[in-house]
């Protein structure tokens, strides 16, 4: 059932928000295995319930979500609940506010029923990096969910919930939402306000969803998008017109096929996407190939400059305000005691690379932000010759856990991170019985062929 | 290491200022806490200045606003692009783990000041004037350390100026002069001592050979006398070490009072990572903000922005066109509010010397008195030309105008009503004159008996106490005349 369906239900008391709520507890509970949750507290659930209740036995509108449980991923505030970024460094913070994000699904008629887990400040591509533990894939046991959205891809997955916030900087939203065989979308960078959300690296950083179908991702995406007095990058722009996009058809839409992707991605991904590609020009869309001769690089530059900026948005962690209490002789000796015990080893390891490179940031920063800026020109180059690009969302398969893949995963969603551009990933079957998605992007602030593009992918 | 002795003269200050002004804005830079939150700790804090997660900076237009007003009182360029960066370090004054400043991309750069020598008017290079953050307040006692951030966020301009000035003396009046700039601009509010304008130095001897010398920096300059003092100290200390060979390192030091102690060598600076600013877009500024900029330079009445410019043009022109002393226009351009009463006030048809001594002498005490401004009172341009209709034409005395100047500057009001209720007219009356004269002569026969067998200074004794029996009410040359009648030996 859509969520537009299941609003309708609640609105018209056919359905109790409360009872969605209690059973989707009940799934909750159920699906505790997975570990996919950070936070719940089901009386805080239910009594957002109750007055959706209230308001559609007033008749009142209560909103194009109404009723719908929603998993919030755990770097995303929402007021007086754990906002603890699956990290033992910020164990205890409880959020001052809630998300403009999340405020606005709740202000839809959202209950934000709980709270998502995730590799530790969002650093990670597995799920396996969190104090609340390692998060199972429902659709692939053995294998991990992906990351860092990885309790919002598993909850909505297993069913637990219908939609889930997460965040993705260079694949966060996309690649667990492929790994777990569900829908996952960014829109331009600066459409969805970030405040409320803790920083990764923010120049990447953007709020996404993830659901169970493109329509779904696209009424969510419809309340997130617009401007925040509290973020001044979130944009004034003309809200876009997703869900109908997305049951439009492609018929006239222009394709193109990276084909530097073709030798990066597993074979096997790599025939899965291009009959993807095939079912679209059946549907009346053309198809052309692409140059990017340097899309290898798009991943060491995103990670040179998203553990630069990570290291910023992470120092404000000192444990002397708020999380895990500092404890130590002076300030220097408290603040090592306090970042050394509250980090795990993955935030480490991207502090310590982050700090190399900012101390060398002529030699070894300033490059990869030129390298950005041409990045992002050749592709914006190459979405003026079409509507949009499809490549596989990971050049591999989900891993089985315990594998390494040296975190490659994400070199091909972080082309659209260093460019802002929309993104959708789409599951396009199995593979080897384990899931598999493609990936649309599509032209700044172009959402709409992106949604276009994902919802005839979907119905192939 | 021993360098040649050259004589101790041969050494050349090269000193440059680098100066932090508060800005008068009612909100912190990137929230909306208040900036005057008194002196209870930790009062105007929010996530944003806290640094909290997902807390994120917005940039406050006042800010941006004054900041461009103090560019054009320097005469500087204001950049139509401009960008923040975050200058990271570790310290528990600063919540985030970096302050926000402009680092590469300042808002303004390039003006001047200029610095009277003899009769020659000498432009002092300012290289940049920029936007940042102040950081929190830490006090140590033996354990612990209290923090307190209701400044941290405050919004402040840093400006640099160019290493020219060559003498301690030289920096001092530049720093006063800058002051002066920033507040008759109204752009800050100029306490020292309440840390609304601090300034760092840079000091280098040059040799005689005019290759440049090592360059000392010294923190922690919070009084035009802590400028030149300090820098004076160093100049010594400089001199000495040179002289006897010794060999300097660059290092910044701070000043304690009575003379500087090292803070750190300067190889041991830490590397500030500096990261452009990805929450804020850049600071773009159209034609109409900085126009606007422009149109609020505070109106002093005689002046233009280019006037502002330079200080001793105002001066110059104020002497000229209002026919006052140098130091009278000193006193009516140190604010721009007491600037503009003196222009009401002319403009309403006061004699330019007669109210600027109003002000320099009998407005200006009031208010330092009370610690006020001038515009926090509701002393208007009408009473001041009152009074002194009032002592032209002979209807109250000087004593008895101060009072009324007193109980206007605090309540208002009119003041020939005043002078009709409390019944405050001179007493012009010779004989009711001659009755007080005699009443206090009656009261103090001893002080009568003392003056009378040679002691004159009791004279001054009598007429306090007539000026008291009349309340002020009888002119002191009136006075004179009776009290000396009085006294005069009975024929």
């Amino acid at each position: 059932m859509s969520l537009t369906e299941l609003a309708a239900q609640v609105q018209s008391q056919s359905q109790s928000a409360r009872s969605l709520s209690e059973a989707a507890l009940a799934r909750l509970e159920a699906a505790s295995g997975l570990k996919a949750t950070a936070w719940c507290v089901p009386d805080a659930a239910l009594i957002q319930a109750d007055a959706l209740d209230r308001l559609c036995g007033m008749q009142k509108d209560a909103g194009p979500l109404a009723g719908v449980p929603v998993a919030i991923k755990a770097n995303i505030a929402v007021e007086g609940m754990p906002m603890d970024c699956a990290s033992a460094s910020l164990q205890g913070y409880k959020a001052p506010a809630t998300a403009r994000a999340a405020y606005l699904l709740q202000n839809a008629g959202a209950v934000l029923l709980c709270g998502a887990n995730m590799d530790e400040l969002a650093i990670g591509t597995t799920g396996q990096h969190s104090v609340h533990g390692a998060t199972g894939n429902p659709l692939a046991p053995g294998h991990v969910p992906g990351g860092s959205s990885s309790g919002s891809a598993a909850l909505v997955a297993a069913g637990v919930v219908p939609l889930a916030l997460g965040t993705d900087s260079g694949g966060s939203v996309r690649q667990p939402a492929a790994w777990c065989g569900v829908v996952g979308a960014v829109g331009t960078w600066g459409r969805v306000s970030r405040s409320g959300v803790m920083a990764h690296a923010s120049s990447f950083d953007r709020v996404g969803v993830l659901s169970q179908s493109v329509a779904d991702a696209a009424l969510a995406m419809e309340i997130l998008s617009g401007p925040d007095s509290q973020d001044a990058s979130a944009a004034e722009r003309d809200l876009p017109v997703l869900l109908k996009a997305a049951s439009s058809g492609v018929e006239g839409m222009k394709i193109g096929v990276l084909k530097q992707a073709q030798a990066m991605a597993d074979a096997s991904v790599w025939e899965a996407t291009q009959a993807t590609v095939e079912g679209l020009q059946s549907q009346g869309a053309t198809v052309k190939v692409l140059s990017l001769p340097e899309l290898e690089l798009a991943l060491p530059c995103y990670r040179v400059l998203a553990a630069v900026e990570a290291i910023s948005n992470l120092a404000r962690i000192d444990g002397m305000r708020f999380g895990l209490k500092a404890q130590g002789e002076g300030f220097h000796q408290a603040l090592a005691q306090a970042r050394s015990t509250g980090f795990g080893p993955g935030v480490k390891e991207r502090l310590l690379l982050g700090s190399y490179l900012a101390e060398h940031s002529a030699d070894l920063v300033e490059p990869s932000r030129r390298l950005r800026a041409f990045l992002k020109l050749a592709l914006f180059q190459l979405l003026g010759q079409v509507d949009a690009i499809v490549m596989p969302t990971t050049p591999g398969l989900p891993l089985a856990v315990g594998q390494q893949d040296g975190g490659t995963s994400d070199a091909f969603t972080v082309l659209s991170s260093l460019a802002g551009v929309p993104s959708i990933s789409v599951p396009i079957g199995r593979v080897q019985g384990l899931p598999v998605g493609a990936q649309v992007l599509s032209r700044l602030w172009d959402e709409r062929s992106a949604f276009r593009l994902a919802g005839a992918m979907e119905s192939l | 290491m021993t360098q040649p002795n050259p004589q101790p003269t041969s050494w050349k200050p090269v000193i440059g200022l680098e100066v932090h002004a508060q800005l008068n804005t009612r909100s912190k830079l990137f929230c909306p806490c208040s900036t005057s939150a008194g002196d209870t700790a930790n009062k105007a804090l929010c996530p944003v200045c806290m640094g909290h997660p997902g807390a994120m900076p917005r940039l406050n237009a006042e800010a941006v606003h004054l900041a461009m007003r103090a560019g054009l009182a320097l005469g500087m360029r204001i950049h139509a692009r401009s960008r923040f960066d975050r200058k990271h370090y570790f310290y528990p004054d600063t919540p985030k783990g970096y302050q926000l400043t402009q680092h590469a991309w300042p808002i303004c750069t390039s003006g001047q000041l200029h610095l009277r020598k003899g009769e020659e008017l000498v432009p002092f290079v300012v290289e940049r004037l920029h936007l940042e953050e102040d950081s929190g307040r830490l006090q140590h006692d033996e354990d612990h350390a209290l923090g307190d951030w209701n400044r941290a966020g405050v919004p402040l301009i840093e400006i640099v100026g160019a290493p020219d000035l060559s003498s301690p003396e030289e920096a001092e009046a530049w720093l006063r002069m800058l002051h002066r700039v920033l507040v008759a601009a109204d752009v800050c509010g100029g306490a020292m001592e309440k840390g609304e304008l601090r300034c760092d130095a840079n000091i280098s001897l040059q040799p005689p050979d005019g290759s440049p010398g090592v360059r000392v920096e010294v923190k922690n300059l919070n009084s035009f006398r802590a400028v030149r003092k300090a820098l004076q100290h160093e100049v010594e200390r400089l001199g000495g070490l040179l002289d006897s060979g010794e060999h300097l390192v660059s290092e910044t030091r701070t000043w304690t009072g009575e003379k500087t102690e090292r803070l750190r060598l300067k190889d041991q600076a830490v590397e500030y990572r500096f990261l452009p600013e990805p929450d804020l877009p850049d600071l773009v500024l159209n034609d109409g903000m900085v126009g606007q900029a422009v149109n609020t330079l505070p109106g002093l009445p005689p002046l233009d922005i280019h006037l502002l410019r330079s200080d001793d043009d105002t001066l110059a022109k104020w002497m000229k066109a209002f026919g006052l002393t140098r130091e009278q226009v000193a006193v009516l351009t140190r604010s721009p509010d007491v600037a503009n009463f003196f222009g009401q006030c002319v403009e309403a048809g006061g004699k330019p010397d007669q109210v600027a001594q109003w002000i320099q002498r009998d407005v200006t005490a009031r208010l330092n008195e009370r610690s006020v401004a001038l515009a926090e009172t509701p002393l208007r341009p009408n009473h001041i030309l009152e009074l002194q209709a009032g002592l032209d034409e002979g209807t109250i005395t000087r004593a008895v105008a101060l009072r009324i100047l007193d109980w206007v500057m605090l309540r208002g009001g009119d003041i020939q009503g005043l002078v009709a209720i409390q019944d405050l007219g001179r007493i012009h009356d010779a004989s009711r004159i001659q009755a007080l004269t005699e009443q206090v002569l009656t009261e103090h026969p001893e002080q009568r008996a003392a003056y009378l067998e040679g002691h004159q200074e009791r004279f001054g004794f009598l007429m306090g106490e007539l000026r008291s029996a009349s309340k002020g009410r009888i002119d002191p040359s009136d006075m004179k005349t009776a009290l000396t009648q009085a006294l005069e030996p009975k024929a």
